[in-house]
Parts: structure tokens; C-alpha cells; sequence
């Protein structure tokens, strides 16, 4: 069964569904998208328990010619890599298409380009061509684009263009990088492990400017300080559900990129490159922090607390060791639960009250007991409370990461304090102190919303508790990785 | 029947199709009248298909070998009669102007679609020289066809004396190839370096007039300053029209003269190249940023893609034509279908301008859906041809070592996304100013679907056409000088 096909283009033809269904029956449009969403999530799972963790390369392998002229290939894999992410991708696709309740306008046209963007994201995990691959990673912004510019905020038109601009200049220097590892290869070859078993016969120099090249663009996703400034505007204007989507997996895609292509194709420019990613992983983890503290916006505290956690994520990727990956990997799926979770949470209290202004709100833990119950599960696995997931991640990328850069390392543990205070802080604000008269009224989270929660705090529980669950699907893929980059698998 | 007089039946099917047109008397109607036009179109286009597939002989001479038909010329007659074809479909969804049940309108374009197919497989200087003149006077006439505008008749008249000028340049360089190598042939060029250590001043000259007669008819910085004055007031599928075929015909004359027939040393000239494509590219886009006239918005990114497709022709290799082909394909048909877009749209407001456009997509989804993916391909997002002519063109200049070009032309097509998109934004963000429905026109819907298809098409299933890019070129490339010629 071409079960990789099916995940990544059921949404689409879900999208093109859509397109016939006339545009007021709203209840048949949310219904295809919903339907879709779960088929993919059900047949991720499918995978989960059909996933061989032990067996090397890749499963599920879907492999045609499909431009022979130029040699380029339809080809889709799942590995330890891919597997985690794309559960997320699922999980997340269909978690904020029930949250998608709160769209109420041109919801023809909503779900049409969400179901779009759900495509684009799986196939950027699944795709096994770089040519397939950059295609899938450009479709992402084009959805991305109008979902923000359409239904965002009072700021949505500047937030969406700056993303559109920001990705996009990202990618041209992609493009230039592939198109540059395409044509010095003989027979000219787009396949991402025809390229790394083949290595790059490129001079050390050139080796440079192409490892950049990539870096740009997953650097500008994921996002590493300074290209982070069209995160905080974009997450913020964007509406609940696709703020989700934005911080749950689209700032994956750039990490993603680093494992997939970066380290693998170029090894030796990613060894030389280790300490400047530390660096900058010290960096995204401090000032993120800091930043976030600042914030009197709910939302775009959490926005900002998302480049903290990415910081981790570099720091893991920078150390070349196991723990390092595979805390980088963790981190990344674990910050998609949580982060997800948070925006969630932050869209349910925006609706109620139509301010995320910090100062506002007070006292309302005694107001809406449940609503603030979720909300402190979720900042304590955010702030890393060991025993839920956050914590894990953080670990094992500071573990890892430690005997490599000592010094590095143990700067960026301030970053666990500042997060924590960050979230304190929040808490203190949000729900402790006197209740403001003017939410006497305000209502507390509702069934809907809580079961949009509830699959995220299982895993956020679950992988806090037993993290082997997903390290001991990615483990195996990652020490191939680690053994070919010839880092340190012992540790 | 002569063979000469055979060779050149498209020419002649087109010129006297378009006689016919003028003094038949019972032709009033518009719609039939563009019918007849696309008929003749598709005859003269056909006529081109059956010599393509015929012998297998790549190429001919006719005319004492003043003409040649070879598959470089089958190439872009084609590409030029399917950019005049889906003028004419616009034409006849225009309501501006009354152009459309104008005859005088319908014949001067087949007689300017004549003479760019002339163009295209002229052999000689001299004759190079007359087909640009056609085409260049007939041009001026159409932009200049609503002769009680005066926004029209001004842009007929910049575009008259800047055309005048350069073809003025261009018949001097030709004297000046004439004097130092003693014939008007193509292949004299290629005499060039043998007299260049006796005049190497005159040589310089005489390539550098050559260059400036044909950037003023590509538009290129720094002979583009009529564009877009004539095209915004030229009326809009005129627009459309010298946006497509003197393009296509000019990239064709820019290979014929430079690639296959200048040889690299004489003046340096893929490194002038070179510097015109920095510069029109990074100018037009620039330039177009602050565009609030769609039409001129459209002037200004079609000087940046002719400067984009200007880098495949300074790096000088068969990949790098090859790729200008493949781009040519993707522009015809994302230009024709932005400018059929501007033509819809102007039909119900008269207005040309980013605000008539606000609010589309809830008035005409269909016709803001398709609108966008001609946008969308012009700034270049996958799977959209528009991209891969970008890429194939970036691909050319790092292949021949011009890393610096494909740079510049990778951040110009980040600064081009901004202005691209502020038109979608336009129609898709904004709230709309009135909720009519645009007039029907069959016509106009059908060739912006052509286009959109098109698009798709030569995006996700680009082997045949990369295949007969390779298949066109002028020259037979070396072996693996193209990456889809490999598999060969």
C-alpha cells in the first residue's frame, strides 16, 4: 500500500474536495477537513505501530522516475528521523482543525488552504529528493501566506508578507545550494541518500557556501537569533490555530533540515561549524528568555519562549554526540506538544476576553479552575518540570552537549532559570492576585477546547515519564547519523 | 510551387490572411473577426508543426540563404503564434477602446506576428534590420490605436522615437559590420576577430550599436525607458502583445547574433551581459515596487525577467540558452495571463489600477484563482513554470562559474515576491469596493485557463519540455552540457 502517498496527498485531495462543496455549507466543508486530518492521524499511527525501530534506512520507501530528462525522482521515505514529526504533523493537523472552530469567515477558502498546508508539511518530512523536497517546503509558505494574511489579526497583512519575505529569501540561497550539489555530482543527481552515500566531491570552500546556503533557510525556520523577527509578528497575528501549526511544526521543518541534509551531505563543514551553532544555540536560549520575559502580550511571550526552546534544540544539534541529537530531536517533538498546547490555551482565553494584554488579567485561577489547571500543566512541561516532556529534551541536548562546549553549555543552564521565570511570572499574572471585576463574567474552557488539549498532556505525560517511546524509534537513524559524521557515540 | 516561396508559407498565410481582413467588406462582426484571426493563427501554426515534423534534415536555406529554417526557428515561430494567439483572445474579451470589431486592429496584428516570425529566421543583417522595422512600426501603430487618448497616443509617440533611435543605432553597427568584414551574412560575424587587431575600436562599436538596438527592443536598463510608458498607455492586450512577441523574438536574434555568431573575445560581450543583466534586473524590480498601475507594475517585471533571461545569455553556454527557452515558455504564458487578468478586470471598472482589483476573489473566485497562479509563477514559487525558469537560469550561471549573477538574480526574485504578492494581497485581502460581478467573457476566461494550466503543466511534467528545449537549440550542444540531456 503507497501508504507515504496517501499521508502526504489525502489533505490535498481533501483541499480540492472542498472546492466543490458550494461555500455556504460550512458543516460539510469543516466535516472534509476533519475527516481528513484524522485519516492522516490514523494512518500515522498505523505507522507508529508498524514502524520497524531496529532495521536501518528507510521504510515505506516509495520510489518513480518522475522527470527522467533531469533525473529527478518522486521518492518518499520514513526513518527514526521523519517518524516523530510526522506523528506531530498529524497530531497537530488534526488538533487545530478542531480548534479551527473559532473560523467563522470564508471558511471555504480556510480549509481549502489549510488542508493545502498540511501537505506541504508532510511531504517537507517524507520527501527523499531535494528537488521534491524544496517543492514541498515552498508549497508551505504560500497557504501559510494567505492563512495570516486573511484571517490573522489587526497587524495580519505586515506579519504575513514578512513571513512570505523572510522564508522566502531563506530559499533562494537553498536553491542555489541544491542547484550547486546537482550539477557538480556525475550523473547529476537530486536524491538526498544518493547524495550522501556519494558525498559531495566539492572543494572545502565551496563545501562552505553551500552548508550556508542550507543554513540560511533552515536558520530563518527554525528561527536562530537574529533571523527570528518575523516569528514574534507572524505567531502573533496569525489566528489560534495556525499559530499552532506555525510553532508546532513549521519551526521543525528548519531542524529537520539541519539532521536531513546539512549534517549528513556536509559533515566536515557541519564539525567546523559545531561551536558557531552552540554559540548561537546559547544565544536563541538567553535572549529568547529574556525577551519573553518582557512581554506584556500573552502571545507573544510564548512567541518568543518558542526561540528559547529552539535554542536547545541548536545546542543538541551542535554537539555531535547521541544525547545531543536525540535530545535535539525530543525537543523538537516535545515543543510542539507543549508549545501547540500553550497557543491553544492563549486562543481560548483571547476569545473570551479579546485582550492578551498580561497586565489585564489577575486572579482568574479561583474564576476558571479548569482552565487554569491546564494552563499550569502546560507551563510547567514548558519551563521543564522534570516528569513531563520539556524537561527531557533539555537534558539530554545539555547533556549531550557538555563535553563538547563546557563553557557554552553551562551558560545556556541560565536559560532554564529565565524560562522558568518566564512562565512563573505568567502564572503569577494571569491567575494569582486580586480577580479584576471586569472578568466576573468570563466563562471557563469548554469541552471542545479541552479535548483539543487533552491528546497533547497525554504525550507531554507519557514522554516525560517513558522518553524511550520516541527515542527508541529515532535512536537507531541517529547513531547512523552520528556514526557517518564520525562524532561521538558513546556519549 | 518554388520551395523558396513554400518556406515561407506561414509568413505569407499570416500577411495576406490579414488583407483579407482589411478590405473584405462583409467582416463586421467582432467575434468572427477574431475568429478569423486565431484561424489563420492556428494555420500558420500548423504549417509551422508539419515542417517540425517532416524530414528530419534539421535545417534549410531558402532565399539564396537569407532565410533559415532550422528547429531554433520552428521554436520560437511557434512560441510567437501562441503569444499572438492568445492576444487575440484577449482582444476579443477587451471592451475598452473599441479595438475589439476594429479589422484595421486584427490585421496589423497578424502583420506584426509576420514579421517577428520573419525575424526570427532572417540569416542576414540587412533583412534582420527590415523585420525589426515592421515590427517595430506596426507596434507603434498599435500602441497608439485609441487615437483619441492621450495618454495612447503619448505612449505611441515615446515609444516611436526611442524605437526610431535605436533602430537608428542598429542600422549603423550593421554599416559598420559591412565595412570591416564586406558582408551582411550572419556568418561574418564570426570574421570579426580576424579584423579586430586592426580596428579594434571600430569591432567595439559596432557590437556595442548592435547591443543597443536590440536592449532598446528587449527593454533592457538602461534602454527600457519606454516600456513602461507604452505599456501603460498602450491599450491593454497591445500591452500584453510587445510585452510576448518582440520578447521572444529578441531573445531569439539575441542568440542568433551573439551566442551562435559573435564569438566570445570579440568585446568582451558576455561580461556586458553580464553587467545589463545586474542592472535590469535589479532596476526593474526595484522600480516596479512602487507601481500602483497594474499595467505599468507589469512593464517594470518584464524588464526584471528579461534581465533574469539576459543572465543565460552572458554565461554563454548551450545550458544557459536552453534555459532562456524554457523560460521564454513560462513568460508567455504568465505574462499573457497577468495581462488578460488586467483586461478582465478593467472591463467592469475602466480602471487599470492595484485598487480596481481589491476584493476579487469574493466577486470572481475563478478569475482571482487564476490570476494568482500567474502571479504567483512571475514571482517565481514552485510548482509553477515560473520558478523553474529561475532555477534552470540560476542553475546556467553557477554551472559556467557566475556565482555572483545567479546571487544578485536569487535576492532580486526575493524583492520581486513583495510586489507580485501586494497584487494578491490586493485581491484576496482587501475588502472589496462593490460586489458586481465582472462582465462575462468567454474568451478572456479561456485564455487565462489556457495560461494556468499551461503553467501547471510545464512546472510538474517539464520533460518534454525540457526535452524540446534541448531538441531547438541553435547549435547541437556537446554532450552532458545540459543536466537533462544526461539520460540521452
Amino acid at each position: 500500500m503507497p501508504i507515504l502517498s496517501l499521508i502526504v496527498f489525502l489533505p490535498l485531495a481533501g483541499a480540492l474536495l472542498t472546492l466543490l462543496v458550494p461555500k455556504e455549507r460550512t458543516g460539510l466543508i469543516r466535516g472534509i477537513a476533519l475527516l481528513a486530518t484524522f485519516l492522516v492521524l490514523a494512518l500515522s499511527v498505523w505507522l507508529l505501530l508498524h514502524f520497524q525501530a531496529a532495521a536501518t534506512g528507510f521504510q515505506f520507501e516509495q520510489k518513480a522516475s518522475w522527470i527522467p530528462q533531469i533525473n529527478v525522482w518522486y521518492h518518499l521515505g520514513l526513518d527514526g528521523l521523519s517518524l516523530p514529526l510526522i506523528f506531530l504533523t498529524a497530531l497537530l493537523s488534526f488538533v487545530a482543525a478542531i480548534a479551527s472552530a473559532s473560523i467563522h469567515e470564508r471558511l471555504k477558502e480556510y480549509f481549502f488552504l489549510y488542508l493545502l498546508l498540511v501537505t506541504g508539511m508532510l511531504g517537507t518530512f517524507l520527501a527523499l529528493d531535494l528537488f521534491l523536497f524544496y517543492l514541498f517546503w515552498e508549497i508551505v509558505l504560500v497557504p501559510m501566506y494567505f492563512l495570516i494574511g486573511i484571517w490573522g489579526g489587526p497587524r495580519r497583512e505586515y506579519a504575513a508578507i514578512k513571513f512570505f519575505l523572510y522564508t522566502l529569501a531563506g530559499s533562494v540561497f537553498m536553491l542555489l545550494a541544491i542547484l550547486t550539489c546537482y550539477l557538480k555530482t556525475t550523473p547529476h543527481s537530486f536524491s538526498i541518500p544518493g547524495l550522501v552515500e556519494q558525498g559531495l566531491n566539492l572543494p572545502h570552500a565551496v563545501q562552505w557556501w553551500v552548508f550556508l546556503g542550507f543554513f540560511l533557510a533552515f536558520a530563518i525556520k527554525v528561527p536562530i537569533f537574529p533571523f527570528h523577527t518575523w516569528l514574534p509578528d507572524a505567531h502573533v497575528e496569525a489566528p489560534t490555530p495556525i499559530s499552532v501549526l506555525l510553532a508546532g511544526v513549521l519551526l521543525k521543518m528548519g531542524g529537520y533540515g539541519f539532521f536531513r541534509i546539512s549534517l549528513p551531505l556536509l559533515p566536515k563543514v557541519a564539525a567546523e561549524f559545531s561551536l558557531a551553532l552552540a554559540a548561537l544555540g546559547l544565544i536563541n536560549i538567553v535572549y529568547g528568555a529574556l525577551v519573553a520575559m518582557a512581554q506584556t502580550d500573552f502571545k507573544k511571550m510564548v512567541a518568543y519562549s518558542s526561540v528559547s526552546h529552539m535554542g536547545f534544540v541548536l545546542l543538541g544539534l551542535s554537539a555531535l554526540t547521541l544525547s545531543g541529537f536525540n535530545g535535539a530531536m525530543l525537543e523538537m517533538f516535545n515543543h510542539g506538544m507543549i508549545t501547540g498546547g500553550m497557543f491553544l490555551l492563549v486562543g481560548v482565553l483571547y476569545d473570551r476576553a479579546h485582550t492578551r494584554n498580561l497586565a489585564d488579567f489577575g486572579g482568574l485561577g479561583a474564576k476558571v479552575p479548569v482552565y487554569s489547571g491546564l494552563l499550569i500543566f502546560f507551563s510547567m512541561a514548558s519551563l521543564g518540570l522534570p516528569g513531563l516532556s520539556g524537561f527531557v529534551g533539555e537534558f539530554l541536548s545539555l547533556l549531550g552537549c557538555f563535553p563538547v562546549h563546557p563553557v557554552l553549555t553551562a551558560a545556556s543552564v541560565i536559560g532554564l532559570v529565565l524560562g522558568a521565570s518566564v512562565f512563573l511570572l505568567m502564572i503569577q499574572k494571569v491567575l494569582l492576585g486580586p480577580l479584576h471585576p471586569k472578568w466576573a463574567a468570563l466563562a471557563d474552557i469548554n469541552r471542545r477546547e479541552i479535548f483539543t488539549l487533552v491528546p497533547l498532556m497525554l504525550f507531554i505525560l507519557w514522554v516525560g515519564l517513558w522518553p524511550k517511546t520516541i527515542m527508541g524509534l529515532q535512536t537507531p537513524a541517529l547513531s547512523a547519523l552520528l556514526y557517518r559524521l564520525g562524532g561521538n557515540l558513546g556519549w | 510551387m518554388n520551395s523558396d516561396i513554400l518556406s515561407i508559407l506561414p509568413e505569407l498565410i499570416l500577411a495576406i490572411g490579414g488583407m483579407a481582413l482589411l478590405i473584405l467588406p462583409f467582416l463586421r462582426a467582432g467575434r468572427l473577426l477574431g475568429l478569423i484571426a486565431l484561424a489563420l493563427l492556428a494555420a500558420a501554426f500548423d504549417l509551422g508543426l508539419l515542417r517540425a515534423l517532416g524530414p528530419p534534415a534539421a535545417m534549410s536555406l531558402s532565399f539564396s540563404g537569407m532565410l533559415i529554417q532550422d528547429r531554433f526557428a520552428d521554436f520560437f515561430q511557434a512560441a510567437i503564434i501562441a503569444a499572438a494567439g492568445l492576444v487575440v483572445l484577449s482582444v476579443m474579451g477587451y471592451a475598452g477602446g473599441q479595438v475589439r470589431a476594429r479589422r484595421e486592429f486584427y490585421a496589423l496584428l497578424l502583420f506584426t506576428t509576420a514579421g517577428l516570425l520573419l525575424v526570427v529566421r532572417a540569416q542576414n543583417l540587412a533583412l534582420i534590420y527590415l523585420g525589426l522595422e515592421l515590427v517595430s512600426i506596426l507596434s507603434y501603430l498599435l500602441v497608439g490605436f485609441r487615437k483619441r487618448d492621450s495618454l495612447s497616443i503619448e505612449a505611441a509617440l515615446k515609444y516611436f522615437l526611442f524605437g526610431a533611435l535605436s533602430t537608428g543605432a542598429f542600422v549603423y553597427g550593421i554599416s559598420l559590420i559591412y565595412g570591416l568584414t564586406g558582408s551582411l551574412q550572419l556568418s561574418a560575424l564570426a570574421a570579426l576577430p580576424r579584423v579586430m587587431p586592426a580596428a579594434p575600436g571600430l569591432v567595439l562599436v559596432s557590437v556595442l550599436l548592435l547591443t543597443i538596438g536590440l536592449g532598446f527592443k528587449l527593454a533592457l536598463v538602461p534602454f527600457h525607458m519606454w516600456a513602461p510608458d507604452a505599456y501603460e498607455g498602450a491599450p491593454a492586450p497591445v500591452a500584453s502583445f510587445i510585452s510576448l512577441g518582440p520578447k521572444l523574438a529578441g531573445f531569439a536574434l539575441l542568440a542568433r547574433l551573439f551566442l551562435v555568431g559573435l564569438p566570445r573575445e570579440v568585446a568582451s560581450w558576455p561580461l556586458l551581459f553580464g553587467g545589463i543583466a545586474v542592472v535590469t534586473m535589479t532596476l526593474g524590480n526595484i522600480a516596479a515596487l512602487s507601481q500602483t498601475n497594474v499595467k505599468r507594475l507589469l512593464a517594470y517585471s518584464s524588464i526584471a525577467h528579461a534581465g533574469t533571461m539576459v543572465i543565460g545569455i552572458a554565461v554563454a553556454t548551450p545550458f544557459g540558452l536552453a534555459a532562456v527557452m524554457y523560460y521564454l515558455l513560462a513568460y508567455l504564458l504568465m505574462n499573457a495571463a497577468a495581462f488578460a487578468g488586467v483586461i478582465a478586470v478593467g472591463n467592469a471598472s475602466g480602471r487599470e489600477d492595484l485598487g480596481a482589483f481589491a476584493g476579487l476573489s469574493r466577486r470572481e473566485p475563478a478569475i482571482a484563482f487564476m490570476i494568482t497562479v500567474a502571479f504567483l509563477s512571475l514571482a517565481g514559487v514552485p510548482p509553477l513554470a515560473g520558478f523553474f525558469g529561475k532555477m534552470w537560469i540560476f542553475g546556467s550561471a553557477l554551472k559556467a562559474g557566475a556565482v555572483g549573477l545567479a546571487v544578485v538574480a536569487a535576492l532580486n526574485s526575493v524583492v520581486a515576491l513583495f510586489y507580485y504578492v501586494r497584487v494578491i494581497k490586493t485581491m484576496y485581502i482587501d475588502p472589496a469596493a462593490t460586489s458586481a460581478r465582472l462582465p462575462r467573457s468567454r474568451s478572456l476566461k479561456l485564455a487565462l485557463a489556457l495560461c494556468t494550466i499551461g503553467l501547471f503543466l510545464l512546472g510538474l511534467w517539464q520533460g518534454p519540455w525540457l526535452d524540446l528545449t534541448a531538441r531547438s537549440l541553435p547549435l547541437v550542444p556537446p554532450p552532458d552540457s545540459l543536466p537533462w540531456s544526461q539520460g540521452h
